[in-house]
């Protein structure tokens, strides 16, 4: 009679018969978990800003914001206007992923007018007088339960002729 | 809604990987260890209900928990041929007093660290086991030579 206690059987228990799968599967699930680190590091899900900018004769536009936020995450979106020719009613105009399901904190400095369309947030400053630079901080965060893609484009206008635009997505990871 | 699609999602990720990392974590909780499972507790709350405050959120999350936990012993219970991938199984370490190496680092486990369990266990060498396995809670079971 064996000695063996029950419930144990070798081949299964101690030789691992049938069981390479699973060491191979839980190798490979490590080594899932550390992509997921690494792509973490290298910005994949957010929230290292990025500067983009356009520009046209009357001026340009540069923004430095994060284009991959979580959710809950509190983040800024620095906007430089810099005129190169007086800009007499100068506007930034933000799409709407900008402000759908995003909580805007602050924008400063405020805006001497804001009106909006059923697709923009429009923002209009003070005339801006050729070489000078206005930056525009805005204090955002994103709603927890707003997940996906979201064109956020922004654009800079004078009144209603458009000077530079900058073309973005947002990307908010849940 | 969402709460209970998170609560889901943090248990499958969590099971996962309790599953995949062995059961040396769970079997041997140092004070380190400790301290870790309270900071993964937190983080998985802020995870799970997020900017939340409500009970009925909080009711919502433990109940999902609660029901897949449910779920996941009721399987086990009836389809067997699950209960490995779901349970675990047993794993032999030491059979006639000789370590079985190669398990033994599968589970990233010491000899230093069975002679510690055995103490624990009034055993003074594993000479004198006849079998120790590691059982699929993370302990170790010992079972001492005939005299």
């Amino acid at each position: 009679m064996s000695d063996l206690p029950q419930g144990i059987d070798l081949p299964r228990h101690r030789d691992f018969e049938g069981k390479a799968a699973g060491q191979w599967l839980r190798h490979a699930f490590l080594l899932a978990l550390a992509v997921f680190v690494i792509a973490a590091l290298l910005n994949a899900f957010g929230a290292r800003p990025q500067t983009q900018e356009a520009g046209a004769a009357a001026g340009t536009l540069k923004i430095t914001a994060p284009e991959r936020v979580r959710g809950g995450l509190l983040y800024q979106a620095r906007l430089q206007i810099h005129a190169d020719e007086a800009i007499g009613a100068p506007t930034l105009v933000f799409d709407k992923g900008w402000i759908e399901e995003t909580t805007i904190n602050t924008v400063q400095p405020e805006p001497a007018e804001t009106t909006s369309d059923p697709r923009h947030l429009k923002l209009r400053y003070p005339p801006l007088a050729p070489d000078r630079t206005l930056d525009v901080y805005i204090s955002l965060q994103a709603n927890p339960n707003d997940v996906g893609t979201h064109d956020a484009d922004v654009a800079l206008y004078d009144a209603d002729e458009e000077i530079a635009s900058i073309d973005r997505t947002q990307v908010n990871f849940p | 809604m969402d709460i209970v699609i998170r609560a889901a999602v943090i248990f499958a990720f969590l099971f996962l990987l309790m599953r995949m990392l062995g059961r040396r974590e769970l079997g041997s909780m140092e004070p380190f260890d400790i301290i870790l499972l309270v900071v993964v507790g937190d983080l998985v709350q802020q995870g799970v209900t997020q900017s939340d405050y409500s009970v009925t959120g909080a009711l919502l999350a433990i109940s999902t928990i609660a029901l897949l936990t449910v779920l996941v012993s009721w399987t086990s219970l009836r389809v067997p041929r699950l209960r490995p991938v779901l349970a675990g199984e047993p794993i032999v370490l030491i059979e006639d007093g000789e370590v079985v190496e190669r398990n033994l680092r599968r589970q990233r486990l010491t000899v230093e660290e069975v002679e510690s369990e055995a103490r624990l266990e009034q055993i003074g060498s594993l000479a004198e086991v006849r079998w120790a396995i590691l059982e699929t809670n993370g302990r170790i079971s010992f079972v001492e030579k005939q005299a």
